[in-house]
């Protein structure tokens, strides 16, 4: 009889990429039970190790350090508690070591700490050496620093309204606002002005009246002044005009609009568009696309993006500029490709059912 | 009835001088464990330990709770050994040079799936793995 791993005692890590991603979050403390393991094994006579079974035996003992935990717990819940006491831990081995047996397990009123598991270990801890462990260990999970947010109490200040309650957090205000009162939100005077300086914290132009018709009609519950200036991802949305944005160079097939001004930068991007480009500036309106500022000192943006397939790469360019040609070549061009294409497929598909037939 | 009550009298008069003893036996065995460095180490138990719901700021009894793993292991990986040196005798030594090889005690799947047997734990080694999920179909349909 022999294993599929062989007899190899070698230490080599050699885990697959899979399985190292499913034990990401313990691999530290799987690495320290497989020391520990090891040690112990060594101790007791063995001078070397199968990978894999160093592997199983570290996670069966990290398992039943988990089982004697979740027992301890158990117990003193059971026993109106929530701290687990030395009576719970005994208890919780006597049933994992029922299987096994011990002296005094089939008693029925024993007391716990003249259990026979306690003798036992006793025993173990006498007659066996202490073995300290290789390395020093750090403790861990490592807990990071987050400065939380004073509470209004502790900052000093009066929640804005009666129903929040002081104790909690403080809402936050952008490090420009140091004037502005507490009760800002359900003002609306004030509104105008928190916006204008919110906007200058993130660089934007003058609001429109579009804005402040939306703020109003919204009518935020928390003062709209509680937005970090940090975090773009809370920043207020974007109208369209509001922020300047390089031009989406349409082919020439493709313009709608009298956008005539901006080919005459871009021609030569044509050859490498990326089929993006026209998905996106399809989308826009005609009246914002003909507001659409050129920027020419921008540097223009070469992208190419493979098709994920197994062609070669200029299949995929031929394709993409067929798209920019008259129409009689790219007809021609079209059924050249499309051939090619279909061996292609036809390939696949095969192998494809080969796995899934049987 | 009576008869049994009475044992049980004596029994517990009798116990009542044990459980000293026996309270006395826990409380020394706890103190001689801040002496005693388990193998395993602490923050390793009690990290798997929170992890199980397990709260104790003592740490006398993680202590405890490292002991008892560590006595687990040492009993598996003993009755791993004697599988291990049981198969060794078993072979027959035939040359020198395979006496010196078996004399080097390595720990297998095998030994340990067997010893972890009688505690309870079934771990079931592969056999063989295959590279893709068809491999050994194809013959057994050829056979048929």
């Amino acid at each position: 009889m022999s294993n599929g791993g062989g007899g190899e005692s070698s230490k080599g890590i050699e885990v697959e990429p899979c399985l190292k991603k499913r034990r990401k979050n313990d691999e530290f403390a799987q690495a320290i039970a497989r020391i520990a393991v090891a040690q112990v094994c060594e101790s007791v006579g063995f001078q070397g190790f199968q990978q894999s079974a160093i592997d199983t035996f570290s996670d069966v003992a990290c398992k039943y350090v988990q089982e004697i935990g979740k027992i301890s717990s158990f117990y003193a819940g059971l026993a109106g508690r929530t701290e687990c006491n030395a009576f719970d831990v005994v208890q919780g081995l006597e049933d994992l070591n029922l299987s096994q047996g011990f002296v005094g397990g089939s008693d029925r009123d024993n007391c716990l700490s003249g259990s026979g598991i306690v003798k036992d270990l006793s025993q173990y801890v006498n007659l066996s050496e202490e073995i300290a462990f290789a390395y020093t260990v750090p403790s861990f999970p490592v807990v990071k620093d987050r400065k939380s947010t004073p509470s209004f109490l502790q900052a000093g200040e009066t929640p804005p309204t009666d129903d929040i309650p002081p104790w909690l957090p403080m809402f936050l205000e952008p490090k420009m606002d140091t004037s502005i009162p507490s009760g800002i939100a359900e003002d609306a005077q004030t509104m105008p002005d928190s916006i204008e300086q919110e906007q200058k914290v993130l660089e934007l132009d003058p609001p429109s009246s579009k804005l402040e018709q939306f703020r109003a009609r919204n009518e935020p519950v928390f003062p709209v002044v509680g937005e970090q200036v940090d975090n773009p991802f809370l920043a207020l949305p974007l109208q369209p005009g509001d922020k300047q944005i390089s031009v989406v160079s349409l082919p020439a097939k493709l313009k709608e609009e009298d956008v005539v001004q901006n080919h005459s930068n871009h021609v030569s991007v044509l050859d490498h568009c990326a089929p993006i480009n026209q998905v996106t500036s399809s989308g826009f309106d005609t009246d914002e696309a003909s507001r659409m500022v050129v920027l020419k000192n921008r540097p223009l943006v070469h992208m190419k993006f493979n098709n994920g397939k197994t062609g070669p790469n200029d299949k995929g360019k031929e394709k993409v500029a067929g798209w920019f040609m008259n129409d009689e070549v790219r007809d021609e061009e079209e059924k050249k490709t499309e051939k090619a294409q279909k061996v292609q497929m036809d390939i696949e598909e095969h192998t494809v059912n080969d796995s899934v037939v049987n | 009835m009576e008869p049994v009550l009475t044992t049980e009298m004596n029994h517990n008069h009798q116990s009542n001088e044990v459980r000293h003893d026996d309270e006395n036996a826990l409380s020394e065995f706890l103190a001689s464990l801040t002496d005693y460095t388990p193998t395993i180490p602490d923050e390793l138990v009690e990290h798997y330990l929170a992890k199980s719901g397990f709260q104790c700021p003592d740490v006398r009894l993680t202590r405890l709770v490292a002991v008892a793993a560590q006595k687990f292991v040492s009993d598996v990986a003993t009755d791993a050994l004697q599988h291990c040196k049981a198969r060794q005798a078993a072979v027959v030594r035939d040359k020198k040079d395979k006496q010196q090889k078996d004399k080097r005690l390595i720990m297998n799947m095998e030994d340990l799936s067997k010893a972890l047997q009688e505690y309870g734990v079934n771990v079931k080694h592969q056999e063989y793995f295959a590279d893709n999920p068809s491999a050994g179909l194809e013959s057994a349909s050829r056979d048929e």
